[in-house]
């Protein structure tokens, strides 16, 4: 056994690709795990808030769920201070203001022209140039247009809305008269309820959570091609009938293939060595995690991945289609797992296949982590053991079972 | 002689299961992936016909003389307000079906919102959030001695692209994208062609250039079109994509697929080479997919319009999804335009290098 490991490693160190995969994959899962990047578009989780755009910008990405208006505001006034933040107080509209001092009526048209067909969103809102001298005068109907650009049945609503902020803001009469009559208003506060097993994630942990997919998901390209460069050597052994003089030595072909599963945990550990040295040397914040925690993931999980690359390539039988096979197994299980996006609103299908995939166990234990529930441990090291148990069972029997067709 | 050529073709690419992976399967775990990433972002507005709130009043709650108003608005919207002494909402909600929950304190009120009822929280709080304001500002209007103003609006409703959700937009888009990658049909075929020197047979024989070339498409357009109609078919099975317009759909995806075909014919008539022709033609056709709504949304991506018009998949997307969702897309003439100037333009030059070759040779 041991002489069937030392050659392996032998052979795998001497082999440049898998010096490239060994560094490439830890490294690139570094520069993710330690970028400032954030993933989540609205932090304001019960849509309060109006989103100032910086420039004019498309707002579909701000929908999500929301009736979502655009505001192009001439004006800049108390006023359209005002009746925005009355509207996005509702908590059913997202209000997207663009404040365009300069724009006119008719450069506003051209611009809803392209939103309509170019953008997605609820509404447009146009707030004139002078729009508190118009208000002031009572006349709502100059001071502001308005085109909606969807058949969403909310836009009567949103129209409703419109009219009873205006009239709020008419009755009021001024800026201190407004603010006091909203706070005689009794005060309203939401909270969000998460269903049976889901854990809300708070917008820095879902970015964390992204971030932690997408290292999974290089990580996960570097264990799968590091089992195949040992799977590689099996077939090779096999081509050359070394294998076969192995086992006429008396090895066992379960011994054989745990001799080659056993190199590809010390790849893995290698793997995992180089991201912890990475990992030390970086802020604990930007992970979302205690670091013991997110090495103990990525150990585990590559240990499934390696070793069911492993497994597959062996009983593949020829280098080209252990590579096809190994580079499927990476695209299809970290997209089908969710490392990219989220799977919660799928078909049922695509959820069973979802759990089949390692990955997305591991991001289940990350959101676990997450919410510090000690669980995690004992669900990711089940999992392991699951994986380990059914990858060297049909290891060792698959071997046996393709020699005898042979 | 032609028709043994196409023949013969067909069987080897009908026999590689690499055709129905690509063809059929990635589209199918790609729309899958996609639609569901982008599911909450390209949802229209679907609520419950009618749903319940439960909700607890304080003792000292200012609410309590004005319940019975707003249990008769929320009637009028389909909504129930069923009444607790106490308990714990989240509790509550699960138990009793509720699709959420309001405490109403002294002179303050709770929403409680699930993750699951996202839209029926929005309407519990716009219910309640519009009886207040209403209650505000006729208190104030008559502290003030005015009326409630009557309000104006001038409000357009112009034409605009209807809503698409994300299964018909990436059950759609994603077939397009791999009827783009035609080119993986028949690179084993040609492969073996060069390795066992078949194609210079092939010139000897005396068969002309634009006869293998013709061959070449014509199998190759065959079985790209029967694996695409599988694998749109199989869409409305799985997820139930709507198709609209079903025969301009059909003529601008078929016009594609030899577009598509031509263009990586005359990329590999012009480098002579498979593995380069795959690089190049995997490379432009990721760009152009990247430009034109394979992977992030058209209408979301913020990239320039005169950029995403230079691709023809832009083209071609825009006008299947714009005619199954409103039955007419300014789009179809440009992107049946902008695929027969292909066909043509990239047989033209895939011909000439062809001829050329065949001169060196001989």
């Amino acid at each position: 056994m041991t002489v069937l490991i030392r050659s392996t490693l032998k052979l795998l160190f001497r082999n440049v690709g898998f010096w490239a995969f060994l560094l490439f994959a830890p490294l690139l899962s570094l520069l993710i795990l330690n970028s400032n990047t954030t993933y989540s578009v609205n932090d304001d989780l019960d849509g309060y808030e109006i989103i100032e755009l910086e420039t004019d910008e498309k707002i579909a990405y701000y929908g999500q769920g929301y009736f979502s208006v655009k505001v192009y505001d001439a004006s800049g006034s108390r006023i359209s201070d005002d009746l925005l933040n009355d509207l996005s107080s509702v908590g059913m509209y997202k209000i997207c203001r663009l404040k365009c001092p300069d724009m006119t009526y008719e450069e506003y048209l051209t611009k809803t022209d392209n939103d309509a067909y170019n953008d997605r969103m609820g509404a447009s809102m146009y707030l004139t140039k002078d729009l508190d001298g118009i208000i002031s005068q009572g006349d709502t109907k100059d001071a502001l247009k308005i085109n909606i650009l969807s058949d969403d049945e909310r836009s009567d609503m949103f129209l409703n809305d419109v009219e009873l902020s205006l009239g709020r803001i008419l009755i009021a009469g001024g800026e201190d008269s407004f603010e006091e009559m909203k706070g005689s208003a009794p005060s309203k506060r939401s909270v969000t309820v998460p269903e049976e097993g889901e854990i809300i994630l708070t917008p820095k942990q879902a970015d964390d959570k992204m971030k932690i997919g997408y290292a999974f998901s290089f990580l996960t390209f570097g264990f799968v091609f590091c089992g195949v460069f040992v799977a590689h050597t099996a077939i090779t052994e096999q081509k050359n009938l070394v294998q076969l003089r192995i086992m006429l030595t008396g090895e066992k072909y379960g011994t054989y293939f745990v001799s080659k599963f056993i190199a590809t945990f010390i790849t893995t550990v290698l793997i995992t060595v180089i991201i912890s040295a990475g990992l030390m040397l970086m802020d604990p914040v930007k992970l979302g995690m205690g670091r013991p925690k997110l090495i103990l993931m990525i150990f585990l999980l590559g240990l499934v991945e390696s070793s069911l690359s492993l497994l597959l390539g062996i009983l593949s039988g020829k280098v080209m289609t252990s590579n096809f096979v190994a580079f499927s197994l990476w695209a299809m299980s970290s997209l089908l797992s969710g490392l990219y996006f989220p799977l919660d609103d799928t078909t049922t299908t695509i959820k069973v296949i979802s759990y089949i995939m390692p990955q997305k166990w591991f991001m289940n234990g990350a959101e676990m982590f997450f919410a510090q529930d000690k669980k995690a441990y004992l669900v990711l090291l089940c999992i392991t053991a699951a994986y380990l148990l059914v990858i060297i069972s049909v290891g060792s029997v698959g071997l046996k079972i393709k020699k005898q067709y042979e | 002689m032609i028709r043994y050529l196409i023949k013969n073709y067909l069987k080897m690419m009908g026999r590689s299961p690499v055709n129905v992976l690509l063809f059929i399967v990635f589209p199918i775990v790609l729309i899958a992936v996609l639609s569901s990433a982008f599911s909450s972002l390209m949802e229209s507005y679907e609520r419950k016909e009618s749903f319940s709130v439960g909700y607890i009043m304080e003792d000292d709650s200012i609410f309590g003389d004005y319940m019975e108003e707003i249990k008769k608005i929320a009637r009028e919207n389909d909504v129930t307000f069923k009444a607790y002494d106490e308990g714990d909402p989240d509790k509550l909600m699960k138990d009793e079906e509720l699709e959420s929950f309001v405490i109403f304190g002294k002179d303050d009120y709770v929403i409680y919102k699930r993750t699951g009822s996202p839209t029926e929280g929005m309407i519990t709080e716009y219910i309640l959030t519009a009886f207040m304001r209403n209650m505000e500002t006729y208190r104030e209007g008559m502290m003030r001695g005015m009326e409630v103003p009557q309000v104006e609006l001038d409000v357009s409703y112009p034409d605009h692209m209807p809503e698409v959700d994300s299964i018909d937009y990436y059950g759609k888009i994603e077939i397009i994208y791999f009827v783009w990658c035609g080119l993986i049909c028949f690179a084993g075929i040609i492969m073996a062609e060069k390795r066992y020197k078949i194609s210079q047979r092939l010139l000897m024989s005396g068969l002309s250039v634009t006869k293998i070339y013709l061959a070449k498409l014509i199998s190759s357009t065959i079985i790209v079109s029967a694996c695409t109609l599988i694998a749109a078919l199989a869409t409305i099975a799985m997820f139930g994509v709507k198709w609209g317009a079903p025969l301009k759909s059909a003529l601008v995806i078929f016009l594609m697929i030899v577009a598509a075909l031509c263009m990586e014919l005359m990329i590999y008539y012009i480098c002579d080479n498979m593995v380069i022709t795959i690089v190049i033609s995997f490379a432009a056709v990721w760009i152009a997919g990247f430009f034109s709504g394979s992977f992030e949304t058209y209408l979301f991506s913020s990239h320039p319009e005169s950029t995403k018009v230079l691709f023809p998949i832009y083209h071609g997307n825009r006008a299947i999804v714009e005619l199954a969702s409103g039955g007419r897309s300014d789009y179809f003439m440009s992107s049946v335009i902008y695929s027969l100037s292909m066909i043509v333009g990239c047989s033209i030059l895939a011909l000439i290098a062809g001829k050329i070759r065949r001169r060196g040779r001989a």
